[in-house]
């Protein structure tokens, strides 16, 4: 499930932050804390790719960006799903469940009877 | 709470963005490991480690994010452009009187300009149509022989050249211009035949639509077959399928048809059918038999002036080894198989350039008149836009979109008309006789050239509101939104100075083509001095050895008077020979028509005349051999003396009738009756018995044109041999006449060929073919342009009216007549069109130096097409300025007060 850059699968960190977002805007720390708090901290490991995704979601104009005031009173970037990015969401969770039952299917799945 | 904050901009606004917001992260990652009780320092190591390399996932933040601002900048460019097109579009839908006017005017002067400057491209200044075209010569032979010149090659120089130049890749050999009659199933007509060896076939790029060419082995054996060309196929078999195969003759020999040339082939001219050349191995034995045309392929790398010297070479040598033959030949290398470089051609497409770039001239500075106009109009548009933050590159961009917009739509338009125009002039253009080369088509790199240079001149126009947008005060142009009181200067002198040139351009158009109307009345008026217009001319065709004597012939040609004599439908004939030659078609040696014994000696002397000197040699234009009726038949009269009657008998004292122009050039005002006068240098002296009225014709050497009378001398057939021609009279259409001449020489002869008919009148057309097209041509130009003048003036002189107004209602308020604000007006209108009206006539004078050439009984120092040409201007000029002054007296005093 690991890849180098990432410490996901690309598509999956993508589909997180999405998914963090999805209930409104939110800076960058906070989708981190999010998805460490929902994932039990299995998932992402470091930050950095974080932004790395956050700023390419930007790029593909699912997501727009907005300096706001952070809780505590700073500068702070945040992060807000666009039209095309809720569409986005939608779509990959339904391609992951598909593709997670699939492989859940494959998994349980007996010994083939031999030919 | 948040609170928006500009997002940055400037150098490296990208750079600062993705170090805050990092920061912000890891400096809040701190706090809150430090609130869960760690150190700073131990909070610090801990949340760098978390984030990962730092300095990695900062480049490709800020990598993706300069990505994204190039992405948007251009999506919000192409929105930008969109915004303007959508713009221009509701700017041009608002002014739609004039965006119509602009886009017709222009459309019209594109196409015409594409559609003449396609012509003449493909005429003049691209490559012949044929394969190779630059390494395709003529090579031209002229020698003497039998006394006449001639201008082409004798089978010993084709075999000589074929056999050792080393120029050419091949060498082909041909002969037109055969008048033949051709008999078919639907009857007999004459055609132009050229006969033609297989390399000229294959040289000029010959296909085949239906059937085949010829094959060597056909051509060496002289094989009955013929070609013919899709305009015959078309024209006189109907596209009939099973034409292959059929059976037709030229002249008397037999041919079967093999094959249809591909549509728009043309070569040679006006020929219609093509046959195998008769060619002779041995040149010895085929002395003076044949005579040909030459062309050839140059091969690769060698030059024209290579070629010449060594076709001088061969001509040189053929000279010194036999002498009696070819010491007169000279033979030269024309750098093209076609001469494309004659002078009425090229005047004619130097004309048609000249005027139709004129129009064009004028159709431009008419649309960039009105859009200076409306520029004027738009200036508190403009400004109010500045002032709301538009900046100057944006206005710009937005007037030149609408240029834009305005001169693709005229594009689109234009094309649309050329090509509608080039079918106009396809039907119109008579395809006999037109240049062979000269073909009809669309160049699309000459219609996007002329397109992009009209984008380019409207645009510049557009530039003008934009420019003043950008500098004028917004306080002062809201000040007089609701009246222009900015006296515009630029505005105002840039569209007279718009109008001048347009004046003075369709003036000159104008003047032109009155001189080619007066040369066409004059023409149609002209008093030839005899009945052209219901007088035709049989030539009978008889050979065989029947005819072998001129005796034999005379006797046929007498049969065949009696018979038509007997015929009801015609009135009279008369016999006549040595028709006017200078009348040939431009080209034609007129000396080789002629014949040798006439060429050598032609001329008039008198008594006394030193004959060895070619300086006595007088003037003659006709020396006619006639019978008796001629003068009668032709409604000429004699005016002195008598004509010719059965006391001027063979063998008796040789008698002649001179014209009355003959008469004056050899004796002045003395009595010509009983004068001495010889018709060779040697020879019997001839008597005059009486002055004939004149005669004469419109001829054009390309030099000059001259309509003065002919100073002809008439002999009496009893008294002299000549090449005889029947001219008849009919007594209803002229349509009877082929029929009663093809049956009387098929009662004298039954195989006999029918003779070639043709009506005088159709044998000097040419020069008012030339009237009557330039005429057209230049008179419709020239109307388009005054057309187009007429808008301009009143365009300037409304423009100038609405920016007045106020000054109008003021003056008609404090009692000034309304007649006083029209003439007011107009004397302001007036004064610009007298500028416009000085230069006209000085270009229409600098015009008539290339139409002088093609015009009759008119010179360019005529005055009257000047005058009749600048009145009827000074009237347009006039009319035009008084509807648009009239809507001045119009203004309501009140309504221009209140705007104060």
């Amino acid at each position: 499930m690991l890849d180098r850059d990432g410490g996901l699968l690309r598509g999956t960190l993508d589909l997180l932050i999405l998914k963090s977002l999805s209930w409104g805007p939110r800076h960058g720390y906070a989708v981190a804390e999010w998805i460490k708090s929902v994932t039990d901290d299995e998932l992402l490991v470091v930050d950095g790719p974080l932004y790395t995704a956050l700023h390419r979601l930007e790029k593909q104009g699912w997501v727009t960006a907005e300096w706001g005031l952070s809780d505590n009173n700073r500068r702070a970037k945040f992060y807000e799903l666009s039209r095309s990015g809720r569409t986005q969401l939608r779509a990959e969770v339904s391609s992951w469940d598909r593709y997670a039952r699939a492989v859940g299917k494959a998994l349980v799945a007996a010994k083939p009877a031999t030919a | 709470m948040r609170r928006a904050f500009r997002l940055g901009t400037g150098a490296g606004h990208v750079e600062r963005a993705v170090d805050e917001e990092l920061a912000f992260h890891i400096e809040t990652r701190i706090q809150a490991l430090m609130a869960q009780g760690m150190s700073q320092e131990e909070a610090q190591d801990a949340a760098r480690t978390e984030f990962g390399n730092l300095h990695s996932v900062r480049d490709s933040c800020i990598a993706l994010d300069k990505q994204r601002e190039r992405k948007m900048s251009r999506a919000d460019l192409l929105d930008q452009i969109g915004q303007d097109l959508r713009y221009a579009f509701r700017a041009l839908r608002k002014a739609r009187g004039m965006s119509t006017v602009a886009i017709v005017t222009l459309a019209v002067a594109i196409a015409l300009l594409t559609t003449v400057f396609s012509i003449l491209n493909t005429g003049f200044l691209r490559p012949l149509p044929y394969p190779d075209a630059d390494r395709l010569v003529g090579i031209n032979a002229m020698m003497r022989h039998r006394g006449g010149e001639w201008n082409s090659a004798p089978q010993a120089v084709v075999n000589l050249l074929r056999r050792e130049s080393k120029s050419f890749e091949r060498v082909a050999a041909y002969n037109g211009w055969n008048h033949q009659t051709i008999t078919d199933q639907l009857g007999s007509v004459g055609l132009f035949v050229t006969h033609v060896d297989t390399a000229i076939l294959s040289l000029v790029g010959a296909r085949a639509q239906r059937g085949r060419l010829f094959t060597n082995s056909e051509i060496a054996t002289n094989a009955p077959l013929a070609l013919i060309s899709d305009s015959l196929w078309r024209t006189r078999y109907g596209r009939d399928e099973s034409i292959l195969g059929r059976q037709i003759r030229t002249d008397k020999d037999p041919r079967t048809i093999i094959g249809v040339l591909a549509p728009g082939f043309r070569f040679n001219g006006a020929s219609d059918i093509w046959v195998p050349l008769v060619e002779h191995a041995d040149s010895a034995s085929a002395k003076d038999a044949e005579w040909y045309w030459l062309a050839a392929k140059l091969k690769r790398g060698v030059s024209v002036q290579q070629a010449q010297k060594e076709v001088e070479r061969f001509g040189q040598n053929l000279a010194s080894s036999t002498p009696a033959e070819f010491k007169s030949l000279s033979l030269t290398v024309q750098s093209s198989l076609v001469s494309r470089g004659n002078i009425a051609y090229v005047t004619m497409g130097a004309l048609f350039a000249l005027v139709a770039f004129c129009v064009y001239l004028i159709a431009c500075s008419n649309v960039g008149n009105l859009l200076l106009v409306r520029a004027a109009e738009r200036r508190s548009e403009m400004a109010v836009r500045a002032s709301l933050g538009a900046s100057r590159a944006r206005m710009l961009r937005q007037s030149l979109t609408e240029s834009t917009l305005l001169a693709a739509a005229a594009g689109v338009l234009g094309a649309v008309l050329s090509v509608v125009l080039l079918r106009l002039l396809l039907a119109s253009v008579p395809t006999q006789g037109f240049p062979s080369w000269l073909r009809f088509g669309l160049d699309v790199r000459v219609f996007a050239f002329v397109v992009l240079i009209s984008i380019i001149g409207v645009a510049a126009f557009g530039l003008v509101p934009a420019r003043h947008g950008a500098r004028v005060n917004l306080v002062d142009a809201l000040k007089s939104a609701s009246d222009v009181i900015v006296t515009d200067a630029e505005v105002t002198s840039g569209s007279r100075r718009g109008v001048i040139v347009q004046i003075a351009l369709s003036l000159a158009l104008f003047v032109a083509s009155l001189f080619f109307a007066r040369s066409y009345f004059f023409l149609a008026r002209l008093e030839r001095g005899y009945d052209a217009e219901h007088v035709a001319m049989a030539q009978l065709r008889l050979d065989g050895p029947r005819y072998a004597n001129e005796t034999a012939v005379r006797a046929a040609y007498d049969l065949v008077r009696e018979r038509l004599a007997a015929d009801g439908r015609i009135e009279q004939t008369a016999l006549a020979g040595g028709l006017n030659q200078l009348r040939l078609a431009p080209g034609t040696n007129a000396k080789r028509a002629l014949g040798d014994s006439v060429t050598t000696n032609w001329g008039v002397w008198l008594p006394g005349d030193d004959v060895s000197s070619t300086n006595t040699v007088r003037p003659l234009g006709q020396r006619l051999v006639i019978s008796d009726e001629y003068f009668h038949l032709m409604r000429m009269s004699i005016v002195r003396g008598r004509g010719f009657g059965p006391e001027d008998v063979t063998g008796g004292q040789h008698v002649a009738v001179v014209s009355q122009r003959l008469a004056t050039v050899l004796w002045g005002r003395d009595d010509p009756i009983g004068k001495t006068l010889l018709a060779g240098p040697i020879g019997p002296s001839f008597i005059v018995i009486g002055v004939a009225s004149d005669v004469r014709d419109p001829t054009s050497s390309f030099e000059g044109t001259t309509v003065a009378a002919w100073p002809n001398l008439y002999l009496s057939e009893r008294q002299a041999t000549f090449w005889p021609h029947i001219y008849l009279r009919p007594r209803g259409l002229m349509d009877v006449v082929q029929p009663a001449v093809e049956s009387a020489t098929h009662f004298v002869d039954p195989e006999a060929l029918p003779g070639f008919v043709s009506p005088l009148v159709g044998m000097t057309g040419e020069a008012e073919m030339i009237a009557k097209v330039f005429g057209g041509a230049v008179g419709s130009m020239a109307f388009c342009g005054i057309f187009l003048a007429m808008l301009g003036i009143y365009g300037v002189i409304s423009y100038g009216v609405t920016r007045r107004t106020r000054e109008i209602g003021l003056r008609i308020a404090l009692g000034a007549r309304p007649e006083q604000v029209v003439g007011l007006f107009t004397i302001q209108a007036m004064r610009f069109t007298a500028i416009g009206l000085a230069i006209g006539v000085l270009l229409a004078a600098g015009l008539s130096l290339f139409t002088r050439m093609f015009l009759y009984g008119t010179s360019m120092l005529d005055p009257v097409p000047y005058i009749v040409g600048a009145a009827v201007f000074g009237l347009v000029a006039l009319l035009a300025s008084w509807l648009a002054a009239r809507r001045a007296t119009l203004v309501e005093p009140s309504e221009a007060l209140r705007s104060l």
